[in-house]
């Protein structure tokens, strides 16, 4: 069975760097009774990489051996597990290792050279092709799903926030006073309840940002504007909170750093970073944040002098929160950081941790204009 | 909460949600504010052409049988120089908000952050 899909002449690229086999190669496809094939060489792996990135083929046929790289090499280097077009590699021998290494970096197949004939070459073209047809329909139902699912964590979430919205309204109106005066310890209730409501809701909203985020549909309202300018102003609505909790914060701006941003975006990603500053560091202790140019980048940095962090690998990750001494105590929903990485990402930028002796440092790079 | 005509210092409420809609009339009541309140942007409509212009409409976007931005195409703002719409909702979908601005709204406030005594301050900052 032939899947509708194959197109009617197929396109393929042979990378090889031996004339002869080229020669060969295009004679069995030359002698192809069951297939119309339009066959390209490529002599070298640069050649090859070249070529493979303009993704004008439906099929690529790899040589192991070329020019004094592997097959292996050129499919790392087009990320062939990202690629919906099929890889074929070829080899002098059949070697039981290497068919397994070419088989991680997504080869379609494995073809012995001297075995070949315009027959065998025919069928694992067609395979080939109707396997990866099959992977592209299954990738697109499972997209589908996952764009369902962001559609339902949207649309629950925006539910969810009328109730919460109306217990929220209905608790302060009593803890406010307007249904009569409260006794010391209905008033200490009422409290823990209004702030685990006040939790439910940023749980809420930080779930509507990682959909918006992770759906695509999170668009940046992007203007030319001083970077400094947004964290001087954060600094400055830090300041209390900071003195609340008996700490000090620092600031530092070299220059005028121009981005094209999106000022609320950003000012969200300083928000979070500077409340976390605060959340995981002592009393008594200094968070430092300055603004500086390095290599055509703005960089935002914040200092801490906390409690660090024990496993940095997990922190930009979805729903990790990392234990540590405050954790439990200051609550939190393990997306704000997914959420503020994948913006900076947004606007070509990344944020990025770094450990130091003392605590934990935040760099939140965009890129700068002049 | 049966009033008599609205005027510069009345509050219209446009809310769907019975019990949010019961709270904000209460929080300013207890702050002696003229309050009404209408379910939809329909009821709303007929409420302000009955009643008169207040100082500030509060008006939710999501709504049955009219939506806010329905609501604000009828009433067109620019033609009421002296009423200040305050888009109060829960949905802050960028595209919706963004209509409501260029249809005449002043501010968004997310319903989630603004406790009771933010909706006080919001009024007695506008009515001010």
């Amino acid at each position: 069975m032939i899947p509708n899909s194959i197109p009617d002449v197929i396109r393929v690229l042979l990378v090889d760097d031996d004339e002869e086999d080229y020669l060969i190669i295009k004679h069995l496809f030359a002698s192809m009774k069951s297939i119309d094939s339009k066959l390209e060489w490529a002599s070298s792996s640069d050649e090859a990489i070249e070529k493979i990135c303009a993704a004008t083929h439906d099929i690529y046929l790899i040589d192991y051996r070329i020019d004094g790289r592997t097959g292996l090499d050129v499919l790392q280097e087009v990320r062939a597990i990202e690629r919906l077009e099929p890889f074929i590699l070829l080899t002098g021998v059949g070697d039981l290792d290497i068919e397994r290494e070419s088989l991680q970096l997504a080869a379609s197949d494995y073809l012995v050279k001297k075995n070949l004939t315009s027959e065998s070459l025919a069928r694992a073209l067609y395979y080939a092709l109707g396997r990866k047809e099959q992977e592209k329909q299954k990738i697109n139902h499972l997209l589908e799903i996952n764009r369902s699912k962001d559609e339902f964590i949207s649309i629950a979430s925006h539910q969810l926030r009328t109730p919460v919205t109306t217990v929220k309204q209905y608790i302060a109106m009593v803890l406010d006073g307007h249904a009569g005066d409260l006794s010391e310890k209905q008033q200490r209730f009422l409290d823990k309840a209004y702030k685990s409501n006040e939790r439910q809701l940023s749980i809420i909203n930080n779930l509507l940002k990682v959909a918006q985020v992770d759906s695509g549909a999170y668009n940046l309202a992007r203007q030319r504007i001083d970077v400094s300018e947004i964290v001087k102003s954060a600094a400055e609505d830090f300041t209390p909170i900071f003195a609340s909790n008996n700490q000090t914060i620092s600031s530092s701006y070299d220059i005028k750093a121009e981005g094209m941003v999106d000022e609320s975006a950003i000012r969200m990603i300083i928000d979070n970073l500077l409340e976390n500053a605060c959340k995981y560091s002592r009393p008594q202790s200094n968070t430092h944040i300055a603004v500086a140019l390095k290599f055509g980048m703005i960089e935002v940095s914040v200092d801490d002098h906390g409690v660090g962090v024990n496993e940095p690998d997990k922190l930009f990750k979805k729903f990790s929160r990392i234990e540590n001494e405050l954790s439990t105590e200051v609550g939190g929903t393990g997306l704000g950081l997914y959420w503020a990485q994948s913006v900076a990402r947004l606007h070509g930028g990344d944020l990025i941790y770094e450990a130091h002796d003392t605590g934990s440092k935040f760099k939140l790079l965009l890129p700068s204009v002049k | 909460m049966i009033n008599g005509d609205m005027n510069k210092n009345s509050v219209l409420i446009v809310e769907d949600d019975v019990d949010l809609r019961e709270a904000y009339v209460m929080i300013l009541e207890s702050e002696n504010i003229d309050v009404h309140a209408a379910e939809n942007g329909k009821v709303a409509l007929g409420l302000l052409a009955e009643k008169g212009d207040p100082g500030i409409i509060f008006l939710d976007l999501r709504m049955p049988v009219m939506n806010g931005i329905e609501f604000l195409e009828a009433y067109k703002p620019e033609l009421h120089k002296d009423t200040h719409v305050v888009v109060f909702s829960n949905y802050d979908a960028k595209k919706e908000i963004d209509d409501a601005y260029d249809l005449g709204a002043e501010r968004y406030v997310l319903k989630a952050r603004a406790a009771p005594k933010e909706l006080i301050r919001i009024v007695r900052t506008i009515l001010a």
